[in-house]
């Protein structure tokens, strides 16, 4: 009798999770770039790194009666869409509305999606960060160029993560806002996530990246970006630098959005990108970079 | 993964066919190669030969990898239980208001949440997980005082970890880093330097060791906002427990040097030349740390950790973005069975 009660009940508690309309998580990248031209370094658990924030944030655990009991119960993301390696060119990111290849707002791509990561080598590269890719695009080169080519949040976009290498350098900060959507549509992204100067993938990353994605939900996501990925004990010497970057239509309302907006807590779309915040640690001086300000000097 | 783990495989495979160990080669997975003659080598390999990366492994290898005795003296650990050491109503009380009036906190302080108007408290002792937020004391005040200064900062921390019954021996407070949260401003089409960065807070990132070891995913970390408030941490401190080793032997010293250079050739396709970085030190690393089998489970469903010592190299190539425009490598890490 009491087994046909726990079987009931779970019936009844999937039913409920069931029944909430779930934001769609997605997760893109690479851990190996075998073929010329876009060759480079292989890293084997950058995709566990990836998959451990892809699997909390769509992490429903379970639930009885509303009573959340472990993961995220209604507030969970949905698996709308896992690419790692493959075909992985810089046409799936593009804007659409500006390069005819472009295919950021298409059915499984970037735009689609509530919250995306995406992993792969990066490069600062005319105060843009430019990811690498495995395919050439459509314009012929083997890198997603964030200051012409990606434009997310125009469509669907709230949050992107950049688990790569330059991917908001502090002298990327004052354009950074540029990525946050096409200009004339009033539909932007809400928060970026990215890194100052060189990051680090290995096994002891894992879990930093499972604990963002739960923190997430708890504080506000710049927040958990920021205190799960600053690491300064990389054998007591390497530091890594997290940059959480919002925009907003004023100084206060982008501050606001910054603080506040979690992942079971989304806001309204900025209706203009009047103003960008960011946190940063201060003084975090990286490999690759300077200490992040200095390009400001 | 899957494929990176081939191609090692592979290429390890190719050492031992050119030394005419075919016959080893089915008995035993370790390879056993002589640096000395890592240079006849050479001709066998597809991928660059790493010389500069192997003179600096050389180096850095620590002493003790290899020692039967001193690698042995890391498994002798007696775990500290510090949950039982915990004083809870002191703890509370460094917390919102709302749970000091809660007397509410079930007999078994073990797992479980408390939720008062601004903040959450979450834990799972067994897994040594606690966690709190304040929302209020999180938000951003622009006519908020500078940030604490560190010292009396740190006193709240070390407080916070007195209460919680963490033993200072294992806080390791040389390596600790506190560093101002700072928010940036500026209205769109103004430079960054503009308008002077908010202090948000001051944040405590405070690693574990045990006698002079580092313990891989345990930490606490904890948020002090301007007017000198606990807003957040998150303390990660399992009960060090040591898994048994599978083999009582010690991987030799030029064994284990051998694997982690084909390590750096397999993962760096420039290692020709001179890294940036290259460091190896011991570390204990929870050997059930998310795995992907347990991708659907969360930290609660987990089981307790246990810990292995090993061998971690931290790996970063060198940077040739700016002569080339090429991308970043980014820094790797892995670590290596001693046993």
């Amino acid at each position: 009798m009491i087994r046909y009660k726990v079987i009931l009940m779970t019936l009844l508690s999937t039913i409920m999770v069931n029944t909430a309309v779930a934001l769609e998580a997605q997760l893109w990248g690479a851990t190996e770039w075998p073929n010329s031209p876009c060759t480079g370094g292989a890293r084997g658990y950058w995709d566990d790194m990836g998959d451990a924030w892809y699997d909390e944030i769509t992490n429903t655990g379970f639930s009885i009666f509303g009573l959340c009991l472990w993961g995220h119960c209604d507030d969970a993301y949905s698996r709308d869409y896992r690419y790692v390696n493959g075909n992985l060119n810089a046409d799936f990111f593009m804007e659409t509305q500006l390069f005819p290849a472009g295919e950021d707002r298409h059915s499984n791509r970037v735009d689609e999606a509530d919250a995306a990561m995406i992993f792969t080598h990066g490069a600062d590269w005319n105060n843009a960060w430019h990811g690498l890719m495995r395919k050439k695009d459509s314009n012929g080169d083997c890198f997603l160029d964030s200051d012409t080519e990606l434009r997310a949040g125009d469509y669907d976009l709230e949050f992107l993560h950049l688990s790569s290498c330059n991917s908001l350098d502090d002298n990327q900060i004052s354009t950074a806002y540029q990525r946050f959507g096409y200009p004339d549509k009033k539909r932007k992204l809400h928060l970026l996530t990215g890194f100052h100067g060189c990051m680090w993938i290995g096994n002891s990353f894992v879990n930093d990246y499972r604990d963002f994605a739960d923190d997430a939900f708890h504080m506000s996501i710049g927040l958990a970006w920021m205190q799960n990925m600053y690491r300064t004990n990389i054998n007591g010497q390497y530091t890594q630098c997290p940059v959480a970057y919002a925009v907003g239509s004023t100084v206060d309302d982008c501050l606001n959005r910054l603080t506040t907006e979690q992942y079971d807590a989304v806001k309204s779309d900025p209706s203009t990108a009047g103003a960008y915040c960011y946190y940063y640690y201060a003084n975090c001086d990286p490999d690759c970079e300077d200490a992040f300000g200095n390009a400001w000097k | 993964m899957k494929i990176n783990r081939l191609l090692t495989t592979f290429m390890v495979s190719c050492l031992w066919v050119t030394t005419g160990s075919a016959a080893e080669l089915a008995t035993t997975v370790k390879p056993v190669i002589d640096i000395d003659k890592i240079d006849t080598l050479k001709p066998t390999l597809t991928v660059p030969q790493c010389e500069v990366a192997l003179k600096l492994l050389q180096e850095k290898l620590p002493s003790n990898v290899g020692d039967l005795h001193a690698v042995n003296q890391l498994l002798q650990i007696k775990p500290v239980e510090w949950r039982g050491r915990m004083k809870v109503d002191e703890f509370l009380g460094l917390l919102s208001t709302e749970f000091t009036q809660a007397a509410n906190l079930p007999k078994s302080f073990s797992s479980g949440q408390l939720q008062a108007k601004d903040a959450l408290l979450k834990y799972t002792l067994s897994k040594g997980m606690v966690r709190y937020a304040n929302h209020t004391r999180m938000l951003i005040q622009l006519d908020a005082p500078p940030a604490v200064d560190e010292e009396s900062g740190m006193k709240m921390v070390l407080n916070l970890a007195d209460s919680l019954g963490i033993v200072r021996e294992e806080m390791d407070l040389q390596s600790m880093k506190s560093n101002v949260l700072k928010a940036g401003i500026a209205s769109a089409n103004e430079t960054s330097s503009v308008r002077p960065a908010i202090d948000v807070e001051r944040t405590y990132f405070i690693p574990r060791k045990i006698n002079g070891i580092e313990v891989q995913d345990s930490m606490m970390i904890v948020g002090i906002n301007n007017f000198g408030e606990l807003a957040h941490f998150r303390l990660k401190w399992p009960v060090l427990k040591i898994a048994q080793a599978e083999s009582k032997s010690v991987v030799k010293r030029e064994d284990l040097l051998s694997r982690v250079h084909q390590w750096v050739q397999t993962n760096d396709n420039q290692c020709d030349k001179t890294p940036t970085l290259v460091n190896m030190h011991l570390a204990y690393v929870p050997v059930n740390a998310a795995t992907d089998d347990e991708n659907d489970q969360s930290d609660e469903q987990l089981p307790e950790p246990v810990f292995v010592p090993k061998l971690i190299v931290n790996y970063m190539p060198a940077s040739t973005e700016e002569e080339t425009g090429n991308a970043n490598q980014g820094g790797y890490e892995e670590s290596f069975d001693l046993f």
